[in-house]
């Protein structure tokens, strides 16, 4: 991913409002668009926006040309890793999974040149946009499909400002189910009040990846076992690193298959801000603790980081949490297996009960589980046991003193160190006895 | 002169008689030469060796096939009585050399007349036995290879016979092993069903269809078990065991891998042309009937001079029906209805041979094709199949360790890799009971139980189901 300073490099002459031709070779038709006036020089990272951080992601660089940002997304397939241990073959954007965000300023021209690299047709749907009709990309109502090996260009005037999202819209189904989605932020000419100091972008999605499987299956309708934020289970999406005091915005935007997702933070209360682009004046914004964040729209959430510690933050439904949760797995739950796994293995040999205690049950690490899959991941956090959370979750670290180098290079300011006095422990004799608790 | 015709009667079978009667075990010596030939295995037909034979064999406890046959031969009852058959045809071949006695047919004619011409008769049917004793004697030599090859043949039905009860008992063993595993594997299936249902998870319906598939399995293990015993059983009968000792031995307890045969494909056929025994034997029969036409035809020339006479003369009443009945007056019969019977008897032997040679040739390849076909289906499942289905059970438990599935497909896998087991050992039995058959075609046999107490595990081996109660695998 180029940094800041080399997408400036790359940028040509800035704010040179010319009007040209643009041609662009394809194999078939050749698009011609005219570039258009822009009337007010290009936004550019620092200068006019504070860019967003892609916990795990990356945003699209762009080169200025001809009077617009120039993107080029590229779809094809590739290799995605969802965790350690578990990876498969999607379909996304430049090689990532859920694509990268583009961003962009309120105001700007915007070309973006999409490459298929797919051995299907394809589009590009610029979900939210105010656009000319067709540069909508829906496959066959506003635009012929761009056929494998071509490249095709959508250009249009970012007349809005907020948090927005693209996806294929070509047999939609698959490949937005195989992972062609991805994040367009546009940010206003004029910041917002306070301003945020730490701007975080998540796109959420569901996939079927059967234990062992190395392909989603875009054909499951209802049971979806591996849940992301920005392509990663729990607990391999990098850390929201926050200092102390900062102002954090989440950029949350859902382009799950079937599923709606109630987000929920830990130990903050949060304002509503932002509706699918749509800022909310301040004085209707709510204080929640979850918001629920329909397929198909975004939702921005700010807050005072004011409280320092992991936070988790994740999807609210139970089953969301879950790395490859086998729903066939029978419910265990109470099963005596005194005198059985003995027996058993006279037949399965290695044999062991399962899920009598729940599904994290222990496992002796001896048994084999099929190549890549994740249920049995037991990665840990700053305590013994192993962290008891997966899927579509995060955290948020707050940390008291992080410096501004720090948060710019995307250090992990590694597990909470708790206070004394300040987490749960076993209770003592004193207290139990102190507070009259009977718990013999 | 009564007295003088008994003499020379007696003088002339005591001539005959220096050349016959050697010991039992000596007299079966050709027979058991030709069926270690074409065994391949030292066997014993001597009636004297046979508690040594037993306890020798059955020292270290496990039977071998080749054991098995040899304990047969030496032991099995049915056999040593016909075995028996070949020192009374021994005996037939002697007294063909020998004239009527006399002394017999006086005492009753004495009987049945008053004697008168008693003499005459005697002398005159000893002058016509005299003539015709080397064609009668030819005849029941004839007579007595035909004895002899029948013997053989049986001896090496009993050797196909015991093959095939000692490859569908091993068989049957590993079967009932197998279904012992399943059994248990559904055992656990359904004692998990109960645990759950204890811990309130599950409905009782679920641990019922558990407790009948349990309970459904268990059978067929008991009539694995029965039909196992029944084949012991049968073993034993051919065996020749009656006792104790029928508990005495065991087989190995798997099934040898079909093994090559000795003998190039395309000279099957003719291989077992060359071996028939029954072919051989039909052979035999063929020449024997030749020689009968002649002499048949020298009795019917003759009508008068043969020993009927005095019989129908004087025993009207008494004889009525009897053997002698197709004689008449010879003015009409000169033997030519006699002649044209045996003449057909003989066209119908030779046809009867060469049906029996084209149903040979038909046999052999029959044979070939189900012992080559069987041999490897049987190592396709064991190679292919039984992997696969052991693959399936392996992945089948990771996704049971990744907690994707429960205990109860872990079982259902497990159970399908036995049921897997149990076609690929079924197929392998199939295969020794075709290779079995082949083998005793080119032993010179076209196989046929007639020695166990019962065909119905030979019959479920040949119809490729070792178990009616075992659906669907
Ligand atoms: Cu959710």
């Amino acid at each position: 991913m180029p940094t800041r300073r080399e997408l400036l490099l790359s940028g040509a002459t800035v704010g040179a409002a010319v009007a040209l031709s643009s041609r662009v070779a394809s194999a078939g038709e050749t698009a011609e668009t005219t570039a258009r006036v822009a009337a007010q020089p290009l936004g550019l990272p620092d200068e006019h926006y504070r860019p967003v951080i892609v916990p795990s992601g990356a945003t699209v660089p762009f080169r200025i040309s001809a009077g617009a940002k120039v993107f080029h997304l590229v779809a094809k397939e590739f290799e995605h890793s969802f965790a350690p241990g578990l990876s498969a073959l999607c379909w996304g954007y430049n090689g990532q999974v859920n694509g990268p965000v583009i961003e962009a300023v309120e105001g700007d021209i915007v070309r973006i040149y999409v490459t298929n690299e797919l051995p299907a047709p394809t589009t590009v749907h610029w979900h939210g946009f105010i656009l000319p009709n067709g540069m909508d990309g829906v496959s066959g109502l506003t635009q012929e499909p761009i056929p494998p090996g071509e490249t095709w260009v959508y250009e249009f005037e970012l007349v809005q400002n907020g948090t927005y999202m693209f996806h294929s819209h070509h047999d939609t189904m698959t490949q937005e189910g195989l992972g062609l989605t991805g994040m367009f932020i546009i940010h206003p000419r004029d910041a917002v009040d306070p301003p945020v100091d730490r701007d975080f972008a998540l796109m959420l999605h569901e996939w079927r990846i059967d234990a062992g499987a190395r392909r989603p299956n875009p054909n499951e309708m209802s049971d979806f076992n591996v849940l992301t934020m920005n392509g990663r289970v729990f607990p391999y999406l990098e850390p929201l690193v926050v200092r102390t005091g900062q102002r954090v915005r989440i950029r949350i935007g859902n382009l799950s298959a079937m599923d709606h997702h109630p987000m929920h933070l830990h130990g903050y209360e949060f304002h509503e801000t932002a509706v699918d682009g749509q800022r909310i004046p301040t004085d209707q914004q709510r204080k929640r603790v979850t918001t629920l964040v329909g397929v198909g729209e975004t939702r921005d959430i700010e807050f005072d980081a004011i409280y320092p510690g992991d936070w988790a933050f994740h999807c609210h439904m139970t089953h969301h949490v879950m790395n490859q949760m086998g729903h066939a797995f029978p419910n265990m739950i109470g099963f005596d297996a005194k005198g059985f796994d003995e027996r058993v293995r006279s037949v399965i040999p290695g044999y062991m009960t399962m899920g009598a205690k729940g599904m994290k049950d222990m496992t002796d690490g001896h048994m084999a589980i099929p190549d890549n899959s994740i249920p049995m991941a037991k990665a840990r956090g700053g305590f013994e046991s192993p962290i008891g959370l997966g899927g579509m979750a995060g955290v948020i670290k707050v940390r008291d003193g992080l410096s501004d180098d720090a948060l710019a290079r995307g250090e992990d300011p590694g597990w909470y160190d708790h206070p004394p006095g300040t987490s749960a422990k076993r209770a003592s004799d004193d207290q139990l006895e102190r507070d009259g608790i009977d718990a013999t | 002169m009564n007295r003088t015709a008994t003499a020379t009667v007696c003088m002339l079978g005591a001539a005959l008689a220096a050349c016959a009667t050697p010991p039992p075990a000596e007299r079966r010596a050709a027979v058991r030469d030709e069926a270690q030939a074409r065994l391949g295995i030292e066997v014993s037909l001597d009636p004297s060796a046979r508690t040594d034979a037993i306890e020798t064999i059955l020292a270290d406890g496990v039977l071998t096939a080749d054991e098995a046959v040899r304990l047969a031969i030496a032991n099995n009852s049915q056999l040593q009585a016909l075995l028996e058959n070949l020192d009374i045809a021994r005996a037939e071949v002697w007294q063909a050399s020998l004239l009527p006695n006399p002394v017999m047919d006086a005492e009753v004619q004495f009987i049945e007349s008053d004697g008168g011409d008693l003499l005459e008769l005697g002398l005159t049917q000893s002058i016509i036995d005299v003539l015709l004793i080397p064609r009668r004697k030819s005849v029941a030599s004839a007579r007595y290879q035909q004895v002899e090859a029948e013997v053989t043949a049986a001896i090496l039905d009993l050797a196909t016979e015991v093959r095939d009860a000692y490859r569908t008992l091993q068989a049957q063993l590993e079967l009932v092993e197998l279904y012992r595993t399943a059994t248990d594997a559904t055992y656990y299936g359904y004692d998990a069903a109960r645990r759950l249902r204890e811990a309130g998870n599950i409905i009782e319906l679920d641990v019922l269809t558990e407790q009948a598939l349990h309970q459904e399995t268990r059978t067929a293990l008991v009539s694995a078990l029965a039909r196992a015993g029944e084949q012991r059983e049968n073993m034993n009968a051919l065996l020749g065991i009656w006792d104790a000792t029928g508990s005495r031995w065991t087989v190995p307890p798997r099934l040898p891998m079909p093994t090559d045969l000795t003998i190039a494909p395309e000279d099957v056929e003719t291989s077992v042309i060359a071996a028939s025994l029954d072919l051989a034997a039909m052979h035999s029969r063929v020449v024997a009937l030749g020689r009968s036409v002649d002499l048949r035809e020298i009795e019917a020339t003759f009508p008068v001079l043969s020993a009927g006479i005095t019989a129908e003369r004087e025993a009207d009443e008494t004889w009525s029906g009897g053997p002698l009945v197709s004689f008449s007056l010879p003015i009409f019969d000169y033997g030519q209805a006699a002649g044209e019977e045996a003449r057909s008897r003989f066209e119908q032997a030779y046809a009867e041979y060469t049906a029996l040679a084209i149903r040979l040739r038909r046999s052999a390849r029959a044979a070939f094709i189900m012992s080559s076909t069987t041999s490897e289906n049987s190592r396709y499942l064991r190679d292919v199949i039984v992997p696969l289905r052991s693959r399936i059970t392996q992945q089948t438990q990771m996704q049971f360790n990744a907690m994707q599935i429960g205990v109860f497909q872990v079982l259902d896998a497990r159970r399908r890799e036995i049921d897997a087991a149990r076609s690929s050992v079924e197929s392998l039995r199939d295969h020794w009971i075709a290779r079995n058959r082949l083998e005793s075609l080119l032993l010179g046999r076209l196989p046929q139980a007639r020695f166990g107490i019962s065909t119905t595990a030979n019959e479920a081996a040949m119809a490729g189901s070792g178990d009616p109660s075992s659906g669907g695998h």
